[in-house]
């Protein structure tokens, strides 16, 4: 026995192939098991694939090479040989398999870097989003905090500059660069009588009166930018006028154009009316203490004037040219007497007895004088008269002389419409310690130029001959003496009507006395001359 | 430093060389007009498989070490391929050596199992008979290869475990 024995070879081939069998399914199994644990994992998936390719070459090989170990000991070589190709043909074929899916290794490798790669690019870029967006959030929260405090302060700052405006008693107004009025506050809108819903519907015209006045106003502001106490008269919605002083600011727009303005109308009318009133006071005042002078040196003379013209009557017959002359003499004299004695009373040189007045009584006799001329003349008088009307002081026949001078008046004012109604009214003030007195009529009213006017000495719109002018005057003079104020309304906010009786604006006189309380004077106090309390008039 | 387009290109062309040299270099005959295609066209077409099969392993274990993996799991894999990169030359050069060896060589006294390699040995027989013990060489590289699967799976196993304990 010499040689080398191939049994070895033939043992390590059986068994080698056996494990090679074992390991490669082993192998097979644990990467399956991988691709199941990780499926989106790519090497494990080619890994699979690898051990899958070299288990079905080990299993190719090993049988391939255990069946020929065991036919050839079976001494069957010839069928071996009729086998050995096919299973060379299927060693070789999955040997290729393995090469292949080996070599496909680096090109999955490249791909699933690539996708890699573009995964972990896009996890960046969604990371950078994400800080992004929480960067974002972080500056929307502070913006939002921001916004909110911003805004909190611009609503309380709205809210000051909202209160100012709605607060103001002056009337402030924004108009547009048409001079088209964009706002306007309550106590404006209330003040020209407009509803705010009106206001942007109108323009500057609309409210002021005078239209070259508005020119004016328009040329200054858009000239200096700014305009400070322009006066100016605006118009009510009911027509009436109101004196203002304007103070403006010019807005401009952002290329410095005109946009419109700003401003602030303070109403004069009430001061303006004071003014005047102080004016007709002073001037009264002056043309009380000439007519008083005048009234003085007038009254000897006529007084001996009449004297002689009686004295003389009796030294001719009744029926003589000479009886008639020196009649028409005492009768003109007398005439003049009566001017004179209005003058004096005007002007507060007659006597004056005080006492405690019933003001309704006042009124019952007045009415009692004049009440067959107002029947004459059409005229409708009512009475209302409050019960239990509180004294006051003063002299009743100057007191009478008043209302019989208001009636008159107020019967003249309706005599040319044929006719009216009249309302006499008493009131108790006992906030304000007084009692007045009305006379309202439907007549014609009082011209507003004319209003200022009408207490004037002389100042008559009765043609001549039929006034001297004293009587409001008179009227006057009286109240003040009495420490009182007299007023007019005209036209008059509530008229008077009366089914059949004409009516017109009408014309209120308010007289307002203090309390005898309210102002203590003895019983028969007699005032001569200057005034007794401080003189109020109010027109 | 060889670029890496050189390295593909080195290993494309050796594999065609090699793959040339199996099929041209193991035997030369006369060439017929008609060709039959016998036996020793399937051990060619064997041969290229191993050249191919070791390529692909060459090929699989640069870039392995290339991608830098240390673990384990990729030693065994490396070593997968060395040992198999390594049976492919023996298988491929026992096939050569086999079809070299006399068949006076080899006898049989009474059974398949008694076969004897005979003196004298000359070095294609002693090449023959070693490139029979091939799988010396392939069934550690089979275990390496089960080896590195199954690190794979207990790393990922722990790993899964460790998230969702």
């Amino acid at each position: 026995m010499n040689g080398l024995s191939m049994l070895p070879a033939i043992v390590v081939d059986v068994v080698g192939s056996s494990a090679n069998i074992v390991f490669a399914f082993l192998a097979t199994w644990y990467a399956f098991r991988l691709t199941r644990l990780k499926p989106d994992n790519f090497l494990w998936g080619y890994l699979f694939y690898v051990t899958l390719a070299i288990s079905a070459f080990a299993v190719s090989r090993g049988i391939g090479h255990i069946t020929r170990e065991v036919l050839h000991s079976a001494g069957k070589g010839d069928a071996w040989a009729y086998i050995a190709p096919f299973s060379g043909g299927f060693n070789t074929l999955f040997m290729i398999a393995v090469a292949a899916v080996m070599l496909f290794y680096q090109k999955g490798v490249q791909s699933y870097e690539a996708i890699e790669e573009e995964a972990a690019r896009l996890k960046q870029s969604e990371l950078q989003l994400e800080a992004t967006a929480k960067k974002l959030r972080e500056l929307n929260l502070g913006l939002e905090d921001m916004v909110e405090k911003r805004a909190a302060e611009l609503s309380e700052s709205e809210k000051r500059f909202r209160h100012l405006f709605s607060a103001s008693k002056d009337i402030v107004f924004f108009s547009g660069a048409c001079h088209e009025l964009v706002e306007m506050n309550p106590a404006g809108c209330e003040m020209l009588q407009h509803a705010p819903s009106d206001i942007p519907t109108m323009y500057l015209q609309d409210i002021f009166c005078d239209q070259t006045e508005l020119a004016e106003f328009n040329a200054r502001l858009e000239q200096r930018g700014y305009l400070r106490d322009y006066e100016a008269k605006f118009r009510k919605k009911d027509d009436s006028v109101i004196s203002v002083l304007i103070s403006a600011t010019a807005l401009h727009d952002d290329k410095g154009q005109f946009a419109g303005a700003e401003s602030i109308a303070k109403d004069l009318t009430r001061l303006k009316s004071m003014m005047e009133q102080l004016v007709a006071s002073e001037k009264m005042a002056s043309v009380g203490q000439m007519a008083a002078g005048i009234a003085h040196e007038i009254n000897t003379p006529l007084g001996i004037i009449l004297g002689y013209a009686q004295l003389m009557m009796d030294d001719f017959s009744e029926e003589s040219d000479t009886y008639q002359s020196l009649l028409v003499i005492e009768r003109q004299t007398k005439a003049s007497r009566k001017i004179v004695a209005d003058l004096l009373k005007y002007s507060r040189q007659s006597g004056s007895v005080r006492q405690p007045i019933d003001l309704n009584e006042i009124v019952e006799d007045a009415s009692a004088i004049t009440g067959h001329n107002l029947a004459l003349n059409h005229v409708q008088l009512h009475k209302s008269l409050t019960r239990d009307l509180p004294l006051v002081t003063g002299d009743p026949e100057k007191l009478r002389q008043v209302l019989v001078n208001l009636i008159n008046n107020a019967n003249y004012a309706m005599e040319e419409q044929g006719g009216g109604v009249l309302m006499l009214r008493t009131l108790a003030h006992a906030d304000t310690n007084m009692v007045s007195v009305e006379v309202q009529d439907s007549g014609h009213g009082i011209p507003e130029p004319i209003k200022a006017q009408v207490f004037d000495p002389f100042f008559t719109t009765k043609p001549v001959g039929k006034g001297t002018g004293l009587g409001l005057s008179v009227t006057y003079g009286i109240v003040q003496e009495h420490g009182g104020t007299i007023t007019i309304e005209s036209p008059v906010r509530e008229k008077l009507m009366m089914e059949g009786y004409p009516s017109g604006a009408g014309t209120l006189f308010r007289l307002s006395l203090p309390l005898a309380t309210a102002r203590p004077a003895q019983e028969n106090d007699t005032v001569q001359g200057k005034d007794a309390g401080t003189p109020a008039l109010a027109v | 430093m060889i670029s890496s387009a050189a390295q593909k290109w080195c290993l494309r062309t050796g594999w065609l060389g090699l793959s040339l040299l199996a099929t041209f270099g193991v035997e030369v005959r006369d060439a017929l007009a008609l060709q039959i295609h016998g036996g020793p066209e399937g051990l060619y077409v064997h041969q290229m498989a191993h050249v191919h099969y070791f390529f692909a392993l060459v090929f699989f274990l640069w870039y392995i070490r290339r991608a830098a993996f240390t673990s384990r799991g990729w030693q065994f894999l490396q070593l997968f391929c060395l040992l198999m990169g390594l049976w492919n030359i023996l298988a491929f050069v026992g096939h050569i050596a086999a079809t070299h060896v006399e068949p006076t060589s080899l006898v049989q006294d009474s059974h398949y199992l008694t076969t004897r390699l005979l003196p004298p040995y000359s070095v294609n027989n002693l090449v023959f008979y070693l490139a029979k013990l091939d799988h010396l060489l392939c069934v550690p590289a089979l275990f390496c290869l089960y080896m590195a699967i199954r690190i794979f799976y207990r790393a990922a196993m722990s790993e899964a475990e460790e998230k969702n304990p």
